[in-house]
C-alpha cells in the first residue's frame, strides 16, 4: 500500500525555462512532481487492462512510475516512446512486426497519459496547419487566402492577383548546420523576381498574400480564457533599416489586448474542435478584420506572460496541482 | 500623425506625476522621458480621443505646443492611432508575485570566507533565492574566489555579482576565466580603481567586468541614489508599486556574519554561525520594511522618479522616522535639481548619526 501524495508528471526538455518556472510555482504550492526531459523512453513494467480500472506501471531510469499515483500530466516537449530491444539479426518482417507491437503499447501509454492531461495532449501536439485553417473557416474565422504550389506558373497567377505574397513552410520547421553555415527556414516575401530565379518546378510550398497589418496578436489560451498580447512592429523609419537598433534599442511594442467577445466565441469553438486545452494562437489585425494564422498546441507563453503581467506560469501550476481530476472542457 | 483618428498610449508607457514635472516610464524600451506636468494632464484627460478633439479647446499659441508634444510622442512611439482604444486594457500592476521567499541575497566578506558553505547554499535553495551579490572588502586569492563561486553551481541562484577591491586579486585575466567558467556570474565590479573602465563585456552571455573609481570601504558606501541606478523594467516597476524597491525579499549577511535585511541595517536577526537564513527570515520584524513603497515616503511621494528609483531605508534623513527620505539622495522634486547630498547642511546630523563621515571625501 502506498499512501503517496499524487504527483504531477511533466515531459519537457532540459533547456526549457518556462517548464522550470512552472515547477517553481509547484514547489510553492507544495505539489510533488516528476519532470522527465528530452525524448523520454520508458521501460514498461506492466500493463493490465481490467474491468474496473487499468493498471499501468512505467520505469524510467530505474524509477518506477505508477500511473495511479499521477494526478495530472503536462506534455511540453520531446517525444514519448517505449524501449524495444529488437535484435538486429532477426528477419526484417519480424522486426516490422515487433515494431508495430511496440507502437501499440506506446499509443496506449499516450492514451492513458492524455486522460490526465490538463494543459496539452501529447496526441495532438503537432496539429496539421492546413487542417487548422479549414477548421478555422468552419468556425467563422477569417484566414488569409492560402495556396500550396510547386510550379512557378501557379505562383505567377497568385502574384498577379495578390501583388505581394509570402512563402512559408507547410507544417514543419527546418534548422540545419553545414561546416560553414547555419540554415533555418523562415517566412519570406516572394516577389516577381524570385520567379525568374527559381526553377519552373520546386518543392511544395505554402503561399499567402502579405497582409498589411496594424498589429499582430499572440494569444495564449488556457483554462477557457484568452490571454492576449498585441505586437506592434517597429514603424520608426530611423531604426527600421538597422536590425541591431531595432532589436536592442526599440523592441516591438508588446501590450495587453482585449479580444472582442464575438472573436473569443469563434476561437473557443475552434479550440474545442481541435480538442485543445491550451495553445498559442497567432492572428493579425487590419482595421476591423482579424485573420487567424495558426495555433501551436505547445507554444511559448513566457513571451506573453512577462510583458503583460499575466503570471501564466503560476496559473499553469495551479491547474496542474488542482485536485479534482476532470478534463477542463466545455 | 492623423488628427482625426483617436490616439492611445501604449500601456507599457506609464505616466508618473511629480510635484513639478512628470515622467513617462517606458517599460517596453527600458527608458524614461521627463515631461512637463501639462503634458501629463493632457494625456490623462484625452487618452483615447483624437488630436482634433483636443485642439478645439486651445488657442493657436497652445496648439503649436501641443503639436510639438504629439510629434515627440509619435517619434518615440509612446502613442499610436486606433479606432478601438478600449481594446487595449491597462497592465495590472497591483500584484507582484514570485515563487521565491527571498529574491536577492547580499553577502559582505572581509576575511572570513567560511560563511559561504554548503549549508548556506542549501538555505538559499530552500528560499529559492535567485540573485546573489558578494562584496569582498579585503584581499582574496583567485583560487579562493573560484571555489566560493563554484559552490553555487546547481543552486537556485541564477545571477551572481561580485564586488572586489582594486588590486585585491592577483591578475585580472583570472576574472575572465571566472566569468567564462561560471555562467551565473553577471557582473564583476572592481572598485577603488584609478579609472572607470569597461574591461570586458559580453552581451550574449550577459557578463560585464568593469573598473570603477568609486571608493568602497564597507557597507557604509551603499545606498547612494542616482539616475545611474534607476531601473526601468516591468518587474522592477510592478515590485516597486507594491513593495520596497530595495529591501523586499532581500536577505543579507554582514561582514561579521550577522543576518540582516541589508548589511547596513542596525537590526540583526542572529549570527549565521548559529541561526539559519530560514529561521532569521521568520523572526518578528525581519520584513518590517518590505511593504514601504515610495508613495509612502516623505519627499519621494512627490517625485517623478519614484517608481524607477531604488529606495534606501538604512540611511535616511531622519533616523527616527521610517518613512523618511533616503539620506543619500541629492534630488529635490520641488526644484527639479540634483545636488551633492553629502554637503547639504540639513543632512549633517544624520551623516554623523550613521558614522558616514569616514566614507565622504
Ligand atoms: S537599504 Fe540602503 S544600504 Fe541597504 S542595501 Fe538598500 S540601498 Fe543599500
Ligand atoms: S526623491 Fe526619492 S524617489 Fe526621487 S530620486 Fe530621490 S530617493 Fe528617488
Amino acid at each position: 500500500m502506498e499512501l503517496l501524495e499524487k504527483k504531477v508528471l511533466i515531459i519537457s526538455s532540459d533547456i526549457d525555462r518556462s517548464t522550470s518556472e512552472v515547477l517553481e510555482w509547484l514547489i510553492v504550492k507544495k505539489q510533488p512532481f516528476i519532470r522527465l526531459n528530452d525524448n523520454v523512453c520508458f521501460d514498461l513494467d506492466n500493463i493490465e487492462i481490467m474491468q474496473k480500472q487499468n493498471k499501468l506501471v512505467l520505469k524510467y531510469n530505474g524509477e518506477i512510475i505508477y500511473l495511479k499515483n499521477i494526478k495530472s500530466f503536462w506534455y511540453r516537449r520531446g517525444s514519448i516512446s517505449v524501449r524495444n530491444n529488437i535484435p538486429d539479426s532477426i528477419p526484417n518482417a519480424v522486426k516490422i512486426y515487433l515494431n508495430e507491437e511496440c507502437k501499440a503499447i506506446e499509443a496506449f501509454i499516450i492514451y492513458e497519459l492524455d486522460k490526465l492531461a490538463k494543459i496539452n495532449h501529447y496526441g495532438n501536439s503537432n496539429l496539421n496547419k492546413l487542417y487548422q485553417l479549414s477548421l478555422a473557416v468552419e468556425c467563422g474565422l477569417n484566414i488569409p487566402y492560402t495556396a500550396i504550389a510547386n510550379d512557378s506558373s501557379t505562383v505567377k497567377k497568385i502574384l498577379l492577383e495578390h501583388k505581394s505574397i509570402v512563402s512559408k513552410s507547410i507544417q514543419a520547421s527546418l534548422n540545419y548546420q553545414t561546416k560553414s553555415n547555419m540554415y533555418s527556414l523562415m517566412t519570406s516575401k516572394f516577389e516577381n523576381c524570385d520567379l525568374d530565379t527559381s526553377a519552373a518546378n520546386f518543392f511544395y510550398t505554402k503561399f499567402q498574400p502579405q497582409i498589411v497589418k496594424d498589429f499582430e496578436l499572440r494569444i495564449f489560451f488556457l483554462n477557457k480564457k484568452f490571454y492576449t498580447m498585441a505586437i506592434f512592429s517597429q514603424r520608426n523609419k530611423k531604426t527600421e533599416v538597422d536590425f541591431r537598433n531595432y532589436d536592442f534599442e526599440n523592441p516591438n511594442r508588446c501590450v495587453p489586448y482585449k479580444l472582442p467577445v464575438f472573436l473569443e466565441k469563434k476561437l473557443l469553438k475552434l479550440m474545442n474542435k481541435l480538442d485543445l486545452l491550451s495553445g498559442s494562437i497567432d492572428m493579425i489585425v487590419r482595421g476591423k478584420e482579424y485573420y487567424f494564422l495558426e495555433v501551436n498546441p505547445v507554444g511559448q507563453f513566457g513571451m506573453v506572460s512577462y510583458p503583460c503581467n499575466y503570471y501564466l506560469e503560476e496559473k499553469i501550476a495551479e491547474i496542474l496541482s488542482k485536485n479534482e481530476n476532470k478534463k477542463l472542457k466545455n | 500623425m492623423q488628427t482625426d483618428i483617436p490616439f492611445k498610449m501604449f500601456e507599457n508607457c506609464i505616466l508618473v506625476k511629480g510635484i513639478k514635472r512628470s515622467t513617462i516610464v517606458d517599460l517596453g524600451r527600458r527608458k524614461y522621458h521627463i515631461i512637463p506636468n501639462d503634458l501629463h494632464d493632457l494625456l490623462t484627460k484625452y487618452d483615447g480621443k483624437s488630436i482634433e478633439h483636443i485642439m478645439q479647446f486651445y488657442d493657436i499659441e497652445n496648439q503649436k505646443t501641443i503639436s510639438e508634444y504629439f510629434k515627440f510622442l509619435f517619434d518615440n512611439e509612446i502613442i499610436f492611432h486606433t479606432e478601438n482604444p478600449n481594446h487595449f486594457p491597462k497592465i495590472d500592476f497591483s500584484n507582484w508575485k514570485t515563487p521565491s521567499l527571498v529574491y536577492q541575497c547580499i553577502i559582505d566578506l572581509k576575511s572570513d570566507y567560511s560563511v559561504i558553505n554548503e549549508d548556506l547554499v542549501e538555505s538559499l535553495d530552500n528560499l529559492n533565492c535567485k540573485f546573489l551579490q558578494i562584496r569582498i572588502y579585503g584581499n582574496i586569492k583567485t583560487q579562493r574566489l573560484h571555489d566560493l563561486i563554484k559552490k553555487f553551481e546547481n543552486s537556485s541562484i541564477i545571477g551572481i555579482d561580485v564586488y572586489l577591491k582594486y588590486k585585491s586579486i592577483e591578475e585580472s585575466e583570472a576574472l575572465y576565466d571566472l566569468a567564462k567558467t561560471f555562467q551565473r556570474v553577471n557582473n564583476i565590479v572592481i572598485f577603488d580603481s584609478d579609472t572607470n573602465k569597461q574591461l570586458f563585456t559580453h552581451k550574449k552571455h550577459n557578463v560585464n567586468i568593469a573598473y570603477v573609481k568609486q571608493k568602497i570601504t564597507n557597507c557604509l558606501s551603499c545606498g547612494v541614489v542616482s539616475p545611474e541606478y534607476f531601473s526601468v523594467n516591468i518587474q522592477a516597476f510592478t515590485e516597486s508599486s507594491n513593495f520596497n524597491s530595495c529591501l523586499n525579499q532581500k536577505i543579507s549577511i554582514d561582514e561579521n556574519g550577522e543576518i540582516k535585511n541589508c548589511p547596513s541595517m542596525k537590526e540583526s536577526f542572529g549570527n549565521i554561525k548559529n541561526v539559519s537564513l530560514e529561521e532569521a527570515l521568520d523572526k518578528e520584524g525581519f520584513k518590517k520594511y518590505w511593504k514601504i513603497t515610495k508613495d509612502k515616503i516623505e519627499g519621494c511621494k512627490d517625485c517623478e522618479f519614484r517608481h524607477i528609483c531604488t529606495d534606501c531605508r538604512a540611511y535616511v534623513e531622519n533616523p527616527d522616522d521610517k518613512y523618511s527620505k533616503p539620506l543619500k539622495c541629492g534630488y529635490d522634486p520641488h526644484t527639479s535639481k540634483w545636488e551633492e547630498w553629502s554637503t547639504n547642511p540639513l543632512k549633517q546630523k544624520s551623516i554623523e548619526h550613521y558614522g558616514l563621515r569616514q566614507i565622504i571625501k
